[in-house]
This record gives structure tokens, sequence and C-alpha cells, in this order.
């Protein structure tokens, strides 16, 4: 599902799936939400781009685990 | 100015850019016009800090005398020349110059425009589809441009980049892009970067800006209450700043001497300093075919 793969040149690729995409629509989710709320400061060239590094590295693990563990339950 | 346009375009333009140019110069070349001259147009009050903005923002910003060289082609081919002098990088030199003509024209959409031909002239080109309103301070300036044509125009460039969604993708990020810029592989070593984190820094920008039209939107919308006008040139409740009226033959002539004064200009820049600095240049660009390019 998320993994580091090797293609056919030996090149690396970076594996998404599902869960990567969900850490991706929340991360914009609580940007556009801060931003609203807070303003230029969220929405600023420094911040607003750091965040949405950091919640996205720290959302897709977690966003991994929920997936997993409902692909488990579901089969 | 435009808000979100510049740092969408830049996923745009590494799309429709056949040669392998560096992404993080297009992108530093979008935002660079505007990167040290924002701060005296809007002021910034945080704390203790009280950096108090210029009296007359658009002449400030877009003028001369003031910092409206930055938004001009002439200033992309400075930049790409000195970065060519220094880092030795064809990549990085292009994409820098791709970038800053990118944010030039961008501008002509609000009713200031740029001084794209100065030094050779200082007229301004603007189509005037939006208000420049910088001087009601960021939070004014935000509920003036996504209340009118402004907001459109950045919606327009998020679209534009999702219609090239193959460059956001994962296989083009690690086969097209960091083979084109060792400033990626640096990082990687540097800061022991997983993929993740590579992934999130090159898709940080989109993000940013797609975030930034819903939010700035909805906020103008629910927080200030700032009506919504797309006519031509709005919104019809802000301030906004028009330049004097000007002969038509004025209009033409400046621009006559400017177009003539950047082509021979270019010339000689090219003939006597770029030739000679593109030849000792790394990096040779490569045709990149994307659509050989997996998503």
């Amino acid at each position: 599902m998320s993994d580091i793969d090797r293609d056919d040149g030996g090149g690396e690729v970076y594996r998404e799936g599902p869960a990567e995409a969900a850490a991706y629509v929340v991360t914009a989710l609580l940007i556009i939400g801060l931003g609203i709320g807070l303003g230029a400061v969220v929405l600023n060239w420094i911040v607003g781009p750091g965040l949405a590094i950091v919640f996205v590295v720290v959302l897709t693990p977690l966003c991994r685990r929920a997936y997993a563990r409902w692909n488990g339950r579901r089969s | 100015m435009s808000w979100a346009a510049h740092e969408l375009e830049s996923y745009f333009l590494q799309k429709h850019t056949k040669v392998r140019v560096s992404y993080l110069a297009i992108l530093l070349g979008c935002l660079a016009p505007d990167l040290f001259t924002k701060m005296p147009v809007y002021g910034l009050h945080v704390g203790p800090i009280d950096f108090r903005r210029v009296a007359h923002p658009y002449e400030y910003h877009r003028g001369w005398p003031g910092v409206g060289f930055t938004h001009s082609l002439m200033w992309g081919v400075v930049l790409s020349l000195l970065v060519l002098w220094i880092f030795r990088s064809r990549q990085w030199a292009l994409g820098l110059l791709i970038g800053e003509w990118a944010h030039v024209i961008t501008d002509f959409g609000d009713s200031v425009g740029t001084m794209a031909l100065f030094p050779f002239t200082t007229q301004h080109y603007t189509i005037g589809m939006w208000a420049y309103a910088a001087q009601e301070g960021k939070y004014g300036d935000a509920a003036a441009y996504y209340s009118s044509l402004g907001g459109v125009w950045d919606f327009f460039w998020l679209l534009m980049a999702l219609t090239g969604f193959r460059v956001l993708s994962s296989s083009y990020f690690f086969r097209v892009v960091v083979p084109s810029d060792p400033v990626w592989g640096w990082l990687r070593r540097r800061f022991h970067l997983r993929p993740i984190t590579m992934l999130a820094m090159y898709r940080a920008f989109f993000m940013y800006g797609g975030c930034r039209i819903f939010a700035w939107f909805i906020w103008s919308r629910t927080v200030k209450h700032a009506p919504l006008d797309w006519s031509w040139g709005g919104p019809f409740w802000v301030d906004k700043v028009k330049l004097p009226h000007e002969a038509l033959t004025t209009y033409l002539a400046n621009t006559a001497i400017g177009l003539a004064g950047f082509a021979v200009c270019l010339y000689l820049v090219w003939i006597f300093l770029g030739r000679r600095l593109w030849r000792r240049g790394k990096g040779l660009p490569v045709l990149v075919d994307l659509e050989r390019v997996e998503v």
C-alpha cells in the first residue's frame, strides 16, 4: 500500500494509497479552518507551507494505521 | 497583486516546461518579486515589533523610485545571470527566469500592473481586472481581492495546476523533479529526509496556495462580510488605486522604446556575458516527455 519500491530502471518510487490521500484531505481542511480562524498568522508564505508539511508528515502514519485497522475489520 | 496564483503557477509552468529546470527555482522565481517587498507594503505588528508600512504602498511596491523594478522582465534576467555566475546551474538560472517572468505577467491583472519593461520605460502594464488595494492593509487587501475577480483568477490557476495533476504525483516527483535538481539530493542527505517529507515539501505550496483561496474567500464572506463583486475592476466598495489617464500615443511610444531597449539589452547581455556563463554552466537541460511518466 504505502512503501518505497523500485521501478524497472532501479529508480525509487514512493507508493501512495487512500491513507495518504486522506492525510492530504485532512491537512487541507485543517489549514482552511485555521486560516479562517487565525487569518494571516497561518496564511503566510512561511507558516502556511510549513504547517502543510508538518500536518502531512504527522497525519500520514495515523491515517495508515486507521486504514489498516479498517481494512482488517472488513476482511 | 495576485495572491495564490504565484504559488500555483509554479506547478503549471513545470508541467509545460519541456526542459529539466529546477522546480524550486521556478517557485523561488514566482515568489521573488514579493519576497522582500511585502513587509513595507503591509507593515508588521507582532508583539514589540512594529514595522510601519510605507505611505503609498503602490508607488513603493510597483513604482520607481521604489522597488517596482523587482516586477520587471529585466530583473529576472539579472537574477538568472547572478545564479548562473555564482552557482553555474542552468536548471536554476532558467527556472528563476521563468518563474520571475510569470510573476511579472500575472500581476498585469490588478489596477496598477507592473513596469514590465523597466528600466527602458516606467510604463505600467495592466488590464485592470481587479482593484489594487494593498493600502487597505493585509486584511483589507484580502477581503477586496477575494471579493473581486482576483479570487476568480486564483481559482483559475488552481484549476490550471490541477489539469497537470501528474506533476503532483509521487512518481513524477521522484523520477523527474528530484533528478533535475541536485538540491533535493542535498536536502535528503543533509537532513536525513524521508520520501514522505520530501514529497510533502514538494506539494507544500500547492496545498498552501489551494487552501488559502478557500480560507480567505470564506473569511471574507463570514468574518469580514465583504460584498462579492465580480465586475471588471471591482470590488466597488474599496478605494482602489488607479493610474493617471494616459494618451494612447504616449502608451505606444513608451512600449516601443521599452521593447526596443529590452530586445537590444537582452541581445548584448547574451553576446557579452550570458553566452559565456551558459557555456561554463552545469546541467544540460534534457527534454522531458511527461506522457511517459507513469502516475
